[in-house]
């Protein structure tokens, strides 16, 4: 709903849901202040990466696919994201 | 499923793709019918035009990309939101290689599934440490990397333009029609299948079942996770790039809205309505995911051609009901048509004694 007020709401909107999974994923999936961390992070690394491709790679557009090249290469890190819990399996 | 009296003495005896002379009449007479159907006439017209043609073909090309997703998802248990992309990857490679270094359709469609396996394997790396939820959504980034690569790189790929390909030729002959492109087709996906059922009866096959069953009893035994499930990721993405490039062809044209998210989804959504782990579910699920829209929509022409006054209804009405038929599908169905079809092999097996 804050989406809706801020950009308006038309068909485009499920854009914005799909990028709410690497900000959950990436804060780990069972924990709520994760979700709130990944999301800021998700956020800001988005814009910082989105400014620093247009100024020094003359590249455009890098907004769209940074949040998933972050959540890739973080998970490859920490496979359960950044405070998820660590699963323990017995065969 | 084995039939009364019929027993088997040898395990080769056991492993045969088409084990009782009754399947193999049934599929070589399914053979001659999949070659004579689209040159079978009707009074002085061919029995399948326009429309329908165009149907079998994409359910065969379906078929190919299904079979690849089931070997990842169905067989080695890597959910993969990716599979749209590396059709994608599978349709601009063979573009690319026809259209502007013009060489043959032959060597694109190769090359298609080679570049197609090594980009799965790079977006496969991360299944070395991640599972379940959390390798869905690794594999749905590399949707995203992946389409916004087409988009960007202009050089390549045409960026929003897309790239124009021609059909293939051999010796001067050009398979333009869809009728004689569909031959092309028929044949890949009749070595693509083969390979797929052959592969599961080899070490490499049951290495990826041991995977999917429990990763870690699978460890224990010998086996190299990391190289299987690479390994399996390579393999489901030469399917999809081979499938991918057999589509540019058939659409003489390739951009980057035909490789979205919802081409990934409808093809998790095949594997899954046609069963997981089996080849023939994934060729049941494409027939049923490529016809179900066909036949909504011509019901709802029909409906509004009736009824002007709810034309507008009956369409918007359209996907909706595509959704719910799904829906009820798993819920009333959840193990796939193909085991819905080994029930009634069984139920009439021991018919009318089915106890």
């Amino acid at each position: 709903m804050l989406i809706g007020n801020i950009n308006g709401i038309n068909s485009s909107l499920y854009h914005f849901g799909l990028k709410v999974f690497p900000a959950t994923i990436l804060g780990g999936l069972d924990s709520i202040l994760g979700a709130a961390i990944g999301g800021m992070i998700i956020g800001i690394l988005e814009n910082l990466s989105d400014g620093f491709a247009k100024t020094y790679l003359n590249l455009s557009g890098v907004k769209e696919v940074a949040p998933y090249v972050f959540l890739v290469i973080i998970l490859m890190i920490k496979p359960y994201g950044l405070f998820g819990t660590k699963e323990i399996e017995r065969v | 499923m084995h039939y009364c009296g019929d027993f088997r003495t040898t395990y080769r005896k056991d492993m045969e793709i088409f084990q009782t002379p009754f399947i193999k009449v049934c599929m070589a007479v399914f053979l001659v019918f999949l070659l004579v159907l689209p040159v079978l006439k009707l009074k002085g017209e061919y029995l399948l035009k326009g429309e329908y043609l165009w149907i079998l073909l994409q359910i065969l090309i379906a078929s190919i990309g299904a079979v690849g997703i089931n070997i990842l998802t169905g067989y080695t248990g890597q959910i993969s939101l990716g599979q749209g992309a590396f059709l994608g990857v599978g349709a601009y490679t063979s573009a690319y290689v026809t259209a502007k270094m013009g060489l043959s359709f032959w060597v694109g469609l190769p090359a298609a599934g080679a570049v197609t396996a090594l980009a799965g394997m790079v977006f496969g790396i991360p299944s070395l440490r991640l599972k379940g939820l959390y390798l869905a959504i690794a594999t749905l980034a590399s949707q995203f990397i992946l389409e916004w690569i087409f988009v960007r790189w202009e050089s390549v790929t045409g960026g929003s333009h897309g790239i124009t390909i021609p059909r293939p030729s051999i010796a001067g002959h050009t398979f333009s029609t869809d009728r004689s492109y569909y031959y092309i087709v028929l044949a890949v996906a009749i070595v693509m299948i083969l390979f797929a059922a052959n592969l599961m009866r080899t070490r490499t096959g049951r290495a990826f079942m041991a995977v999917r069953d429990h990763y870690i009893s699978a460890e224990i035994m010998g086996i190299h996770l990391f190289k299987y499930r690479l390994l399996s990721f390579g393999i489901s993405s030469f399917y999809a790039g081979v499938a991918g490039a057999l589509f540019g062809h058939s659409l003489k044209y390739v951009t980057s809205e035909q490789f979205n998210i919802e081409v990934s989804i409808v093809y998790l959504a095949m594997i899954i309505i046609g069963g997981l782990g089996s080849i023939m579910g994934s060729i049941y699920g494409a027939v049923f995911m490529i016809l179900l829209p066909k036949l909504l929509s011509t019901v709802t022409e029909m409906v509004s051609a009736d009824f002007p006054s709810i034309a507008r209804l009956a369409i918007s009405f359209e996907h909706g009901i595509f959704g719910l038929i799904i829906i009820l599908f798993l819920i009333f169905e959840p193990d796939g048509l193909a085991h819905r079809w080994k029930m009634v092999k069984a139920y009439w097996k021991l018919y009318p004694f089915s106890y």
